[in-house]
């Protein structure tokens, strides 16, 4: 057979000459690999610094790469968070940048419902028609964004959605830690505080867990206070991963860590425990919490949390023996993040028992510091974008919400009203992870628009009629990071890898394509670069000097042990807040009981995380979902005696239902959970089928939720359920 | 009789068919005078449906026919990433990067992730042979093509997911099958056709014709 000398299509592109190729000497791979290794004086070795993004502390790394190629990571010695080290997370996270299931360029939904790749010019010309359309018909109210906050993410996303009129900005904060940052901010002025590890003599932990919700520092902080002999209280209903660090496990009903605080309080009050000298100049609405508090006695407390009355008396007792270097952790997500109709209200208890000991900023005690900001930028350069005219959706119902969040829940409230036509989302997993995947579903699809900006096919992805692929955290820069505490620090992600897939874009460019496609492009007419060199510069930061370095210490906030100020609504401690009570709530604080509890037949669910998983973001990540199948790490948890009832051995397969969803998994039967519970980690059940690693394995804890919302406040009530469980038999 | 230079022509005709391609350069590829050799050719329609589904990266049929992703990412002294798998830019992909900057060639952009995809891989290997440099060109061979095995096990793994895959509408679902079979075909001749290359020193005339691409239906 004679084949035509055809013309062909070639794409590679140069002189290529003959002669040049006819010469080619060595072009063995061998060779070169052995060339490479050897010649550690000619390969290029860079180092570049960054802020992980396996999870939201956003660790400060130092990345080392080898002819343009990630090596290795170290954590950074001077950021706070990583001091040198970083976690499983940290480590594996970073190989997304190269994953082979990385969405690489701009997608649309088609009529049947799967994706074809389109144009980056197309995308942003679609999805502005659709803003503008919205905007017409709807106003901006009709339009929002969830976010899960990113040193860019935060800022663009505010910036673009106000730009656009709308001041419906949410972070994921519903589902995360909304509930203990609202309930805080009533009582102490703000949403969050630390422990001082270093001095402390005895800190509980209510739910929270260093060694699975890992941050290097933390970890290093616990480990060293254990070591020095601190008592360390774990009130969890599972003997979580910080295990290893505790004198005490006080298993506790799931949702009733509430009872128990009131009941300390009750001790410190009832027993004239208490820091009389600091309630007196620190605080107010005391006699009206003393009164109430007379009931909530630890027998009283018993019956309802499950631990027992002296061992409630006796810490409570050795707390203030221990105080003020004695506190109660403020926890992040864990117990009362957002798990339950009493969630608030067990935030405001936390912080009371607090107030009672007198440790607030005192040598290891409860510590409420100072955070840096950035100075006024030239607004001609950073033109301010005008204050929307309406509300955000959702203050009005859930009054008690932190400013800073919002609670996401609003949005398919308002969808579900036929208000809220379209939504985008950055960062956020929201369909998979806050709340009822159906729920989410339903209302994402009455909406006129959905785009997701990301970097892989999510459940939310799946539910949008655009998907924007951004690049990963390591191909990018970001503005800078404010970091706040007993020093200041700005820190920084800089770009330590070329742009990889060329049709993945930075968010900061994304939203500002998104911005002119939809009018408002005047607002972001600068590079995230001018603007962090800008920010830098109000803090005397050089931006150079921070891509060195990644991070830098700032002007020392000279903070004080024994002087502390509430930026509340009185200027003290608040035993009593008005505005709770005007919200529907008790303004002294209080127990509220949670919403759902289980019969005789059913079973308490609780979440939790592993230390080398993030939610939903991470599963997909192969040396990370190796080490699940390699340790069978997706199983649920079942104490050993209820095991036994069911007949149900390790590694059996049971069938878990609540009212919303049915799903069989297997069961890991353990000591370390108490009876009536079952545990699940919270980062399995993918339904995406982009995410092929992920995609089936294990069960998503979300599915089995009702949608419902915390009073007053908006969180999801994430293990406001009662499961069933039976054994599957073979 | 196939002569090397005609399984080079042929080889050289089926390469782009490896990456996703505009209509006009796929109606010019499969249209010209010595397409026939590729056999039962697609229409627009069903090849556009293939690769959106094949070809673009992130999808959940995805099989990029791209080296790095079918090898342990980096062998190098160091990595922390070496052995993974299923990453884009390893080893082979820098080795591309090197060679072709040797060769004064200029990988597209649209490769930037991907130097090591089997069209630029299959572009090289021509080149050189066509130059008359053999023995680079059977060196680039045995170092960069030993892997398409298993890519078309990956073809066959993505096929039985199609045949499986409910949500997928009847038209759409046989028209993938067969868009998947006929790059596995593809696949299977460029195999043939190196192998037949790689052993012969000496251009001379082969005994017996290649397998063609005509088997598909």
């Amino acid at each position: 057979m004679l084949i035509p000398d055809v013309s062909r299509r070639a794409f590679l592109k140069g002189t290529a000459a003959t002669a040049a190729l006819a010469a080619a000497g060595s072009v063995s791979f061998g060779a070169w690999h052995t060339q490479t290794a050897e010649a550690a004086g000619s390969n290029e070795i860079k180092q570049a610094p960054s802020l992980c993004n396996g999870c939201s502390s956003k660790c400060g790394l130092m990345a080392n790469t080898m002819n343009g190629r990630l090596w290795t990571l170290q954590g950074s010695k001077m950021h706070p968070y990583s001091k040198g080290k970083l976690c499983g997370r940290g480590h594996g996270f970073a190989q997304l940048a190269y994953s082979d299931e990385r969405i690489t360029q701009p997608m649309k939904r088609t009529e049947s419902g799967e994706y074809e790749p389109i144009s980056w010019d197309v995308a942003y010309s679609e999805i502005g028609d659709k803003v503008k359309a919205i905007l017409a018909s709807d106003g901006p109210e009709a339009l929002s964004i969830v976010q899960d906050p990113r040193p860019s993410g935060k800022y663009y996303s505010q910036r673009f959605m106000n730009a656009l009129g709308s001041a419906n900005v949410y972070t994921h904060g519903a589902a995360c830690n909304l509930s203990k940052e609202s309930g805080m901010t009533k009582t102490i002025g703000t949403g969050n505080y630390s422990i001082d590890f270093s001095n402390a003599k005895m800190v509980v932990f209510i739910g929270r867990s260093y060694g699975d919700g890992i941050r290097p520092s933390s970890v290093e902080s616990l480990s060293a206070a254990a070591e020095r002999g601190a008592r360390i209280v774990l009130v969890d209903p599972r003997l979580n991963n910080s295990g290893i660090f505790a004198t005490d496990w006080v298993p506790v009903v799931p949702g009733t860590d509430l009872a128990l605080l009131l009941a300390w309080c009750n001790v410190l009050v009832e027993e004239g425990l208490y820091d009389k000298e600091f309630v007196e100049a620190n605080t107010v609405g005391f006699d009206e919490f003393a009164a109430q508090v007379k009931e909530y006695t630890p027998a009283w407390a018993e019956k309802i949390c499950g631990v027992p009355a002296d061992t409630i008396k006796e810490l409570a007792q050795a707390l203030a023996k221990a105080a003020p270097a004695a506190a109660i952790e403020p926890s992040w997500r864990a117990a009362f993040g957002c798990a339950y109709a009493n969630s608030f209200d067990t935030a405001r208890a936390v912080t009371a028992v607090n107030a009672l000991l007198g440790s607030w900023n005192e040598k290891g005690g409860a510590l409420i510091t100072s955070s840096p900001k950035a100075g006024e930028l030239d607004k001609a350069k950073f033109p301010s974008v005008p204050k929307p005219a309406a509300r955000r959706a959702g203050d009005a119902e859930y009054p008690l919400v932190l400013s800073s969040m919002g609670t996401n829940l609003a949005v398919i409230e308002a969808a579900q009203a036929g208000k809220m036509k379209g939504c985008f989302f950055y960062n956020s997993n929201a369909v998979q992870g806050y709340s009822q995947p159906k729920v989410w579903r339903e209302a994402l699809d009455k909406m006129d628009l959905v785009v997701s900006i990301d970097v892989q096919m999510s459940e939310t992805a799946l539910c949008s009629d655009y998907v924007l692929p951004e690049c990963s955290y390591l191909e990018r820069l970001e503005v800078p990071e404010f970091l706040g505490g007993k020093k200041h620090y700005v820190a920084m992600r800089t770009q330590v890898l070329d742009i990889i897939h060329p049709e993945t874009k930075p968010c900061d460019e994304i939203f500002a394509g998104l911005a002119k496609a939809c009018g408002v492009g005047n607002y972001f007419e600068f590079t995230a670069e001018e603007y962090a060199a800008a920010e830098l510069a109000t803090v005397g930061v050089d931006l150079e000097e921070i891509k060195k370095s990644g991070i830098v210490e700032l002007k020392d906030p000279n903070f004080t042990y024994g002087s502390v100020a509430f930026k509340t609504a009185s200027g003290k401690f608040e035993f009593k807040t008005d505005a709770v009570g005007q919200a529907g709530l008790n303004a002294v604080i209080g127990y509220t009981p949670r919403k759902v509890m289980p019969n005789q037949d059913e079973f308490h669910f609780i979440g939790g995380k592993q230390g080398i998983h993030s939610h939903t973001m991470t599963m997909n990540v192969e040396a990370l979902n190796a080490i699940s199948r390699e340790y069978d790490l997706d199983r649920v948890w079942l104490n050993a005696s209820d095991a036994q009832k069911l007949g149900v051995a390790e590694g059996d397969t049971v069938e878990i239902s609540s009212s919303e969803h049915t799903g069989k998994t297997r069961v890991h039967v353990t000591q370390r959970l108490m009876p009536g519970v079952v545990y699940i980690p919270t980062h399995y059940g993918s339904s995406s089928p982009y995410l092929t690693r992920a995609c089936g394995y294990g069960l998503n804890m979300t599915d089995f939720v009702p949608f419902h919302t915390e009073p007053a406040v908006g969180s999801t009530m994430s293990q406001e359920v009662a499961i069933k469980v039976r054994k599957v038999e073979a | 009789m196939t002569t090397a230079s005609e399984i080079l022509v042929i080889v050289s005709l089926i390469a782009p068919l490896f990456t996703r391609l505009n209509e006009e350069d796929y109606t010019s590829l499969t249209q010209n005078e010595g397409s026939q050799v590729l056999g039962y050719v697609p229409t627009w329609r069903e090849r556009s449906i293939m690769q959106n589904e094949l070809f673009v990266p992130g999808m959940p049929l995805a099989a990029l026919p791209v080296e790095s992703l079918y090898k342990a990412w980096s062998t190098l002294p160091g990595s922390s990433y070496g052995s993974q798998k299923g990453l884009y830019l390893g080893d082979s992909a820098h080795h591309m990067t090197a060679l072709c900057a040797q060769l004064e060639l200029d990988v597209p952009e649209q490769f930037k992730a991907m130097p090591d995809h089997l069209t630029l891989l299959l572009e090289v290997f021509v080149l050189l042979f066509e130059s008359g440099n053999r023995n680079a060109a059977c060196q680039f061979a045995s170092d960069h093509l030993d892997w398409l095995e298993d890519y078309q096990a990956a073809l066959e793994s993505r096929s039985d997911e199609v045949v499986q895959a409910s949500v997928l509408a009847e038209e759409k679902r046989k028209t993938l099958v067969r868009g998947i079979e006929q790059v596995r075909v593809l696949v299977g001749v460029v195999r043939t056709s190196v192998a037949h290359l790689i052993n012969s020193h000496e251009a001379r005339y082969v005994r017996e014709p290649l397998a063609t691409v005509g088997d598909v239906r």
